[in-house]
């Protein structure tokens, strides 16, 4: 199956720049293809539609959040329309893309930490590995 | 007289084993030549592969000869790049780093992604 890693990132993000490494590793040793897209806001790719952002909107919540996100959505539902018309963006964002034959499906897993870095390149290292296989 | 002795067979006996030791080594250390593979070079002119900076791909065709240089949209579904443009839109799972990084991660991308399904067949799409 054809798989494909997208780190979009920032270039003054040290967390970035930590992650890739990781990804690189991991990508190297299943020889996957992965790109670093540095979407600041001055480049083109801040103009396309990012997959970055549609966590943190209403419509995301309404349709397939838990009934945790729902009840919570009442206090911070402002808090998401500010975010969503300001166009803020998160870094770094991991894009795990594949295609199955119907259409194309992602994972889209933001943010990092370093103290968890071990468990998730054994999560990621997984799931590209059954992905490929599949 | 009796110091002598001893003192030149342990030195024999060193120097043997060390001989011997040596031998072995050496053999060890034997390393096959490996035979270099000769790759072709690189093409310099002809039909490439490219993309553009907003994340589409091309074909471009570079002449041998002349300065030609022709860019065509490539036709969807013969790039290994999934493209975004290109029939139906992804279907995307959402994740934070900290449920990644957490063992029951691929419980939950079971779970969300056969909520996903039915959300879309409830939507008819």
């Amino acid at each position: 199956m054809l798989v494909e890693v997208v780190l979009e990132a920032d270039i003054n993000c040290p967390l970035c720049s930590a992650l890739e490494k990781i990804l690189r590793r991991v990508c190297d040793d299943l020889n996957i293809p992965l790109t670093v897209k540095y979407a600041a806001h001055r480049s083109v790719a801040s103009y396309e539609e990012t997959t970055s952002f549609h966590t943190f909107s209403r419509e995301w919540v309404e349709r397939h959040g838990s009934f945790e996100h729902r009840v919570a959505l009442g206090k911070i539902g402002k808090v998401l329309d500010m975010i969503q018309s300001a166009g803020l963006q998160t870094y770094p964002n991991l894009i795990v893309r594949w295609h199955d034959g119907v259409r194309p499906r992602e994972i889209v897993i933001r943010g990092y930490d370093p103290r968890g870095a071990r468990e998730f390149a054994r999560n990621l290292a997984t799931l590209l590995m059954y992905l490929k296989r599949r | 007289m009796v110091y002598t002795v001893f003192y030149y067979s342990g030195v024999i006996l060193t120097k043997a084993i060390v001989y011997i030791v040596s031998k072995i080594m050496r053999l060890r250390r034997f390393i096959r030549a490996v035979e270099r593979e000769e790759k072709p070079p690189a093409p310099s002119y002809g039909w490439f592969e490219s993309k553009t900076p907003l994340g589409y791909s091309e074909i471009t065709w570079i002449g041998k000869s002349t300065s030609l240089i022709v860019s065509l949209p490539q036709p969807p579904g013969t790039s290994p790049v999934v493209q975004y443009h290109s029939g139906k839109s992804p279907t995307r799972l959402y994740f934070t780093f900290r449920e990644a990084a957490s063992k029951e991660w691929f419980k939950e991308i079971e779970e969300l992604a056969k909520r996903i399904e039915e959300s879309e067949k409830g939507g008819g799409g």
